[in-house]
């Protein structure tokens, strides 16, 4: 069984929708009301970052089964301009936009694994999982 | 869609009844302060019970508020925080500064009168 | 195909089991439970054979309406009637306290029984004998792994079960007066559980409006760093919410760990014992605990 869905984040209360939809997925599928909150906020945080930086993008969340467990997965993908330096990114209060610098390792943090593919001019394309224990 | 702000005393209440997006958050902010401004006001008390998601960004909004807040006089109580939002504001790595915490609005209030 | 024969023959085989059975069903259900019955002479009082024999009706009943499909499918896994009845009897027999080495031995037995009457219904025609008998293993065989499995499974879903259950009973909250709640931490505290004390803890702290709560971890014998910034974490959300937290029973061992590690309790009200936790959080909400005569209302 894989399910999915995807929501283009093209204006700012795609954000809002995109976060709503990942926490009803996340409820259907029987993860605890902390981890929906923390699964919707990853996908908040993602979603700003794509329109932030790329301006249109999308966010895809698919429920996964692999091995008797069962999980989410996300991928927030952009065309944007890609993150020059992840390693820099990926440092707690580092920001280009005058954020708080805590979207992308907080949502490391938030999540069970946590992939980035970027290349500069070409788009980034993050993928998060979450796993149901 | 606008957060309603309700004036008890020298206190402002702001029950915020819907998921916000960052547009309407900062819409808030500015009210809130201008709000500060007219009424004199000391203590602001932000319900935030109905919330479910509070990113980085609304953190930062929050944050700033309470801390602009302060600048011009008023000290920040929020009231109702759900424990989901507890657990992940602490693990984005987001900090309350500046912010009194209380279970709901009615222990906001007390204790915005102890601290009058 | 495993059995060498053209298709249309391969029916006929299959018609002729499936015939078999259908014509002797009560003295090959007899004959399979007399085996078994035998077999686990020690399981007496553990496994009730008029159940299991009732089980073994429906198994039969099953394998012959399988076998009579003329095709050159022999794994019964595959037949969704077979492998749902099958499921369903081993979820049975598994919270029936059935050892997990019955199973096997249980198909084997009517593997063997099957036999018995194959040899005599064929005994003049050897070739056919001989197709029949291999038939009947590729059948029957693969059961003893197949029911295994599924016990094995099931066991280790319950288990699993067993012990979700016992963890939400060990990290009881509990409320010591209005507005106070204790958490009473026993044993070893891996990263599993203190996620799940936590988010218990949280919750409560909500439903109970609860500004005041000692954490007790005397009975915790070893704290590491993941561990302590879990618990720290927790210390600072439960603040969010807007409950304060008392750490008490804190031991010389994991003193020396906090210390040695440099984790930092900051701001954390530390107390000695629950009791001199509790006296704090009643100060803190302007509670106090006096003496006086019986009826006396203070």
């Amino acid at each position: 069984m894989v399910n999915s869905i995807t929501i283009e984040i093209s204006e700012e209360g795609d954000i809002v929708v995109a976060r709503q939809k990942g926490r009803s997925i996340a409820k259907n599928l029987g993860f605890s009301v902390v981890d929906q909150c923390r699964i919707a906020t990853g996908i908040s945080e993602l979603a700003r970052n794509i329109f932030l930086y790329a301006s249109t993008g999308l966010i895809m969340i698919l429920t996964l089964i692999e091995n008797n467990r069962m999980g989410l997965e996300i991928i927030a993908k952009d065309m944007g301009p890609g993150i020059p330096d992840i390693k820099l990114a990926m440092l707690d209060g580092y920001s280009t936009s005058n954020g708080l610098g805590m979207g992308l390792p907080g949502t490391k943090r938030l999540m069970d694994e946590f992939e980035i593919i970027s290349e500069t001019g070409a788009g980034t394309e993050i993928i998060v999982r979450k796993w149901l224990n | 869609m606008t957060v309603p702000i309700i004036k008890l005393g020298d206190n402002l209440i702001i029950t915020i009844q819907t998921e916000m997006t960052d547009d309407m958050a900062v819409e808030a902010q500015n009210k809130i302060l201008s709000r500060i401004r007219e009424t004199e006001a000391r203590g602001l008390l932000i319900d935030l019970s109905v919330i479910d998601v509070i990113d980085s960004f609304m953190g930062r909004v929050l944050n700033d508020t309470a801390m602009m807040a302060r600048l011009m006089g008023a000290q920040t109580v929020v009231a109702g925080i759900q424990p989901g939002v507890a657990v992940t504001f602490m693990e984005l790595g987001l900090k309350m500064k500046n912010v009194y915490t209380v279970l709901d609005i009615e222990q906001g209030l007390e204790l915005l009168k102890s601290l009058e | 195909m495993v059995i060498d024969l053209p298709f249309v023959e391969l029916v006929e085989l299959r018609n002729k089991y499936a015939a078999i059975i259908r014509g002797n069903r009560e003295e090959i259900t007899a004959n399979w439970m007399k085996i078994t019955r035998k077999k686990f002479q020690d399981l007496e009082g553990v496994i009730d054979f008029d159940d299991l024999t009732e089980t073994s009706c429906g198994y039969l009943e099953r394998l012959e309406s399988f076998v009579s499909r003329g095709s050159e499918n022999y794994n019964l896994a595959e037949d969704p009637s077979f492998k749902s009845y099958l499921d369903n009897r081993i979820e049975h027999y598994v919270k029936n306290g059935m050892p997990a080495y019955v199973p096997p031995a249980y198909f084997l037995a009517l593997k063997e029984v099957m036999s018995d009457f194959l040899n005599r219904y064929f005994q003049t025609d050897l070739p056919l004998l001989l197709s029949v008998l291999e038939m009947n293993t590729i059948l029957l065989e693969p059961l003893a792994t197949i029911s295994c499995k599924a016990f094995v499974e099931y066991q280790e879903e319950m288990i699993k079960q067993q012990a979700k259950a016992i963890a939400e009973l060990s990290t009881p909250v509990i409320q010591l007066w209005d507005g106070i709640l204790a958490l009473p931490l026993i044993g070893t505290i891996d990263s599993a559980r203190v996620k799940q004390i936590m988010e218990n803890l949280l919750n409560q702290i909500v439903k109970t409006k609860s500004s005041q709560v000692v954490i007790d971890i005397t009975g915790v014998p070893i704290v590491d760093t993941g561990v302590a910034s879990r618990l720290m974490r927790t210390v600072e959300a439960a603040r969010l919410l807007g409950a304060e937290c008392i750490l008490t029973g804190i031991s010389p061992v994991i003193a020396l760990t906090l210390v040695t590690l440099g984790i930092n309790l900051g701001n954390i009200q530390t107390r000695a014992t629950l009791k001199n936790g509790l006296e704090s959080a009643l100060n803190n909400l302007n509670m106090l605990i006096t003496s006086g005569s019986k009826g006396e209302t203070k």
